[in-house]
């Protein structure tokens, strides 16, 4: 059991902010939370000039050159590039840099992934992890309300990304039904990780009044503060297709085991092995499972 | 003809009102620029206003802090350029530095410098005073030798906090040039200001030279450049050659001479071609190797670097009393390494100590380490040079971990950018079990190679 000693990481909560943290990552060479300094970590102006140019080649935007002086922070930059999320709608969304057996994690019920990104720090900062977020939060794309439909069309991204394995699957919520059907049409899947909602912040509380709900998203950090009603209102209709997706969903046959990690609310098929982890052991399972 | 800045400044506003003095940019980046005629009515105002025993300046590449430097050296107050982005710690120890040398009135000093020297540890240089314009020694006639025209467009590109891009800019201004400004570095921004503003002449570091090359630049873009001049970290050779084929070996110069003012050497590209690696011959200079027992050695020996130059008058002595190394007939020596070939061009050797060089600036481990050991998840930790191919180095280092405990790397880096300037932080961190020490205690550096896991791949 270790302890982790400082508290000031802020994780990113959209796949701007999620995008540029990443860019950080490559150019300083280690993980950032979206409040830290560029400078006060060591970044000088030749590492903000290619924090620049990656804007330029991935979003084709021109920034000023002494953007990063004037947004020194992840979460400051990402506001003034907020309305390219659309380019980032996914579905696969890298998460973190790295190496290793890749870590596929499967969005919640209400389709993000940015949350992962605390779950990845934990994990090592140097182990590739990669989100799937579900169609119909940014850009143009509709929700799915079918596991099989999304099941295939993850497993055709992480095929694409990585054609071979291993893999390693996960996701809490409607993610671990995903990721078992994932897993179906995969070869050489190490683990499939049931996790626990709390484990990953996965509680957007579903709350009738949008106006309300979004209040209360900002107030625990878990969407910029320039998020709109409108982004509710997509989180809405993807919750309610997964809720759909999930209650029609017929297991394939599958003999692959699930690891379940901590208390979740999923029903597994009687004839699948069900491993059972406390919480706590989450990430050393999955460091074990990732060698 | 030796005359005051301030009357310079007046007589050169006198006869050229209208001509630019400075251009520079705002924190918008808009441009600013201020006419001889602004300049100097600037400069007197605010030279009325600077009293003793010293001035600081927030030495930003800015139009008002250059205003501030000009007006100080006009009013004959000592001053001293500071990085804005000095931490406090570091801030508090180079003032009282300061402090407990100029508690009084002291006209002997023209500026003072910062330096790392060769220890890392900041120190201050002070360059005796005050400065006068004389038509035959302003600029050097060293500088004279490397394309400088008395009223040309000038390029300062490196930090006005830095002793090279600050004595030129002081030369700049007593020498009636048009001084750019740059007010951060950028790349394609310098090539960019040089194509617009016709520059004329420029110092650059070998980073910044790396930086430029990896841009691409059309050599048509260079047109207006008589000449390039580059001094701090050694250049490599693809940078070099990279540059002579851009200008042509005719109009790029590499100097080596220390802050302190000990002599210095010049080489011109061809001399460079014909003597690939060379940092070139002394300039009113004379250099001596010495080995250390303190004999001269042969040509193709390498020893220690003594220089000695006859205008020893302009030599900076350190303001804690420690001084450069000197020998009874007068060399003297900052500590680097190096052999003379047969001509007479000298060639330097890495550092024999275990200063990191980020950039041309330098790093002492020993400080790193200390701040490391500061943060409470840390137990011990050993800092080393990391090969960066634009920078040369950057720090890396090893963390031993307090036993069940974890911390991000960016917490650790946080961290030491709370008590170091910046380009201190270290880039590499690789968590280890332990650190190879001897019996007395001492890390054996030589042991721990260079390891990117955990950190950006080495560029």
């Amino acid at each position: 059991m270790t302890t982790p000693v400082d508290t000031d990481y802020h994780r990113p909560r959209d796949p701007v902010e999620l995008w540029l943290s990443r860019v950080w990552q490559d150019v300083l060479g280690f993980g950032v939370g979206i409040r830290e300094n560029f400078f006060g970590i060591g970044g000088n102006s030749l590492d903000a000039a290619r924090v620049i140019n990656a804007v330029l080649t991935e979003l084709d935007v021109r920034l000023p050159l002494n953007v990063m002086t004037e947004h020194p922070t992840v979460e400051s930059l990402a506001a003034t590039l907020r309305e390219h999320n659309g380019r980032l709608a996914g579905p696969l969304v890298p998460v973190q840099n790295g190496g290793g057996i890749p870590l596929f994690l499967i969005h919640p019920d209400d389709g993000q992934v940015a949350r992962y990104a605390r779950l990845a720090q934990d994990i090592g900062e140097d182990h590739a992890v990669h989100g799937l977020q579900a169609p119909g939060l940014y850009g143009d794309t509709a929700p799915v309300d079918s596991v099989p439909a999304l099941a295939r069309a993850y497993a055709d991204e992480i095929r694409a990304a990585h054609p071979s394995g291993p893999y390693v699957l996960g996701g809490a919520g409607a993610g671990a039904v995903i990721a078992f059907e994932v897993a179906a049409l995969l070869p050489d899947v190490r683990l499939i990780a049931d996790l626990d909602p709390g484990l990953v912040e996965a509680g957007t509380p579903d709350i009738a009044d949008p106006e309300q709900a979004l209040a209360g998203w900002k107030a625990r950090d878990l969407v910029p503060s320039d998020t709109t009603p409108e982004f509710v209102a997509r989180v809405t209709r993807v919750r309610e297709a997964l809720v759909v997706a999930v209650a029609a969903w017929r297991p394939s046959p599958s003999t692959a085991p699930v690891d379940v990690f901590g208390e979740t609310a999923n029903t597994w098929p009687d004839d699948v092995t069900v491993r059972r982890h406390r919480a706590a052991d989450l990430t050393a399972a999955l460091r074990t499972a990732l060698r | 003809m030796n005359l005051p800045v301030r009357r310079r400044i007046a007589d050169i506003a006198h006869d050229a009102p209208d001509r630019p003095a400075l251009i520079g940019f705002d924190a918008d980046l808009a441009e600013v620029a201020l006419s001889w005629r602004e300049f100097a009515d600037r400069v007197a105002e605010a030279a009325s206003r600077t009293t003793g025993p010293y001035a600081v300046v927030e030495a930003a590449n800015t139009v008002d802090a250059a205003v501030a430097i000009a007006a100080a050296l006009a009013a004959e107050v000592p001053v001293f350029p500071l990085d804005p982005a000095t931490p406090p710690p570091e801030r508090d120890v180079l003032l009282s530095q300061l402090k407990s040398r100029f508690g009084q009135e002291d006209h002997g000093v023209a500026y003072l410098l910062a330096t790392g020297a060769s220890t890392g540890i900041p120190k201050i240089a002070a360059r005796p005073g005050p400065l006068r314009y004389d038509s035959r020694r302003t600029p050097s006639l060293v500088i004279r030798q490397t394309g400088w025209r008395t009223g040309q467009r000038h390029l300062i590109v490196g930090p006005l906090y830095h002793a090279a891009p600050f004595t030129s800019f002081v030369d700049a201004i007593l020498d009636a040039n048009t001084v750019v400004l740059q007010r951060f570095f950028a790349p394609q921004w310098t090539v960019d200001l040089i194509r617009e503003h016709g520059v004329e002449w420029a110092q650059l570091t070998p980073t910044h030279m790396r930086e430029i090359l990896s841009t691409a630049p059309d050599p048509a873009h260079f047109d207006s450049l008589r000449a390039v001049l580059h001094t701090a970290a050694k250049c490599d050779d693809a940078t070099k050659r990279g540059w002579l084929d851009l200008l042509g070996p005719q109009r790029v110069f590499e100097l080596y001479g220390a802050t302190e003012g000990i002599g210095v050497t010049l080489a011109r590209g061809d001399e460079w071609l014909s003597h690939p690696g060379t940092v070139g011959r002394g300039v009113l200079t004379r250099i001596r190797i010495q080995d250390d027992t303190g004999r001269p050695t042969p040509p193709g020996t390498p020893g220690t670097v003594y220089l000695r130059t006859p205008d020893a008058i302009t030599r900076a002595d350190y303001l804690d009393h420690r001084t450069v190394r000197t020998t009874p007939d007068g060399f003297a020596t900052v500590g680097d390494r190096g052999r003379l070939d047969d001509d007479g061009y000298l060639y330097l050797e890495p550092r024999a100590h275990d200063t990191i060089n980020v950039g041309g600036e330098k790093v002492d481990p020993d400080e790193v380490e200390a701040a490391l050991r500061h943060h409470h998840a840390v137990l011990d930790a050993v800092a080393l040079a990391v090969p960066h191919d634009t920078l040369g180095s950057v720090v890396g280092v090893h963390v031993v971990l307090r036993p069940d405990t974890t911390v991000r790397r960016a917490e650790l880096a946080a961290h030491c950018g709370r008590l170091l300037a910046g380009y201190k932080i270290p880039k590499h961190f690789t968590f280890v079990d332990r650190l190879p020490r001897t019996a007395a205690g001492k890390v054996q550096r030589r042991r721990l190679y260079p390891d990117s896991e955990g950190g950006a791949p080495p560029r």
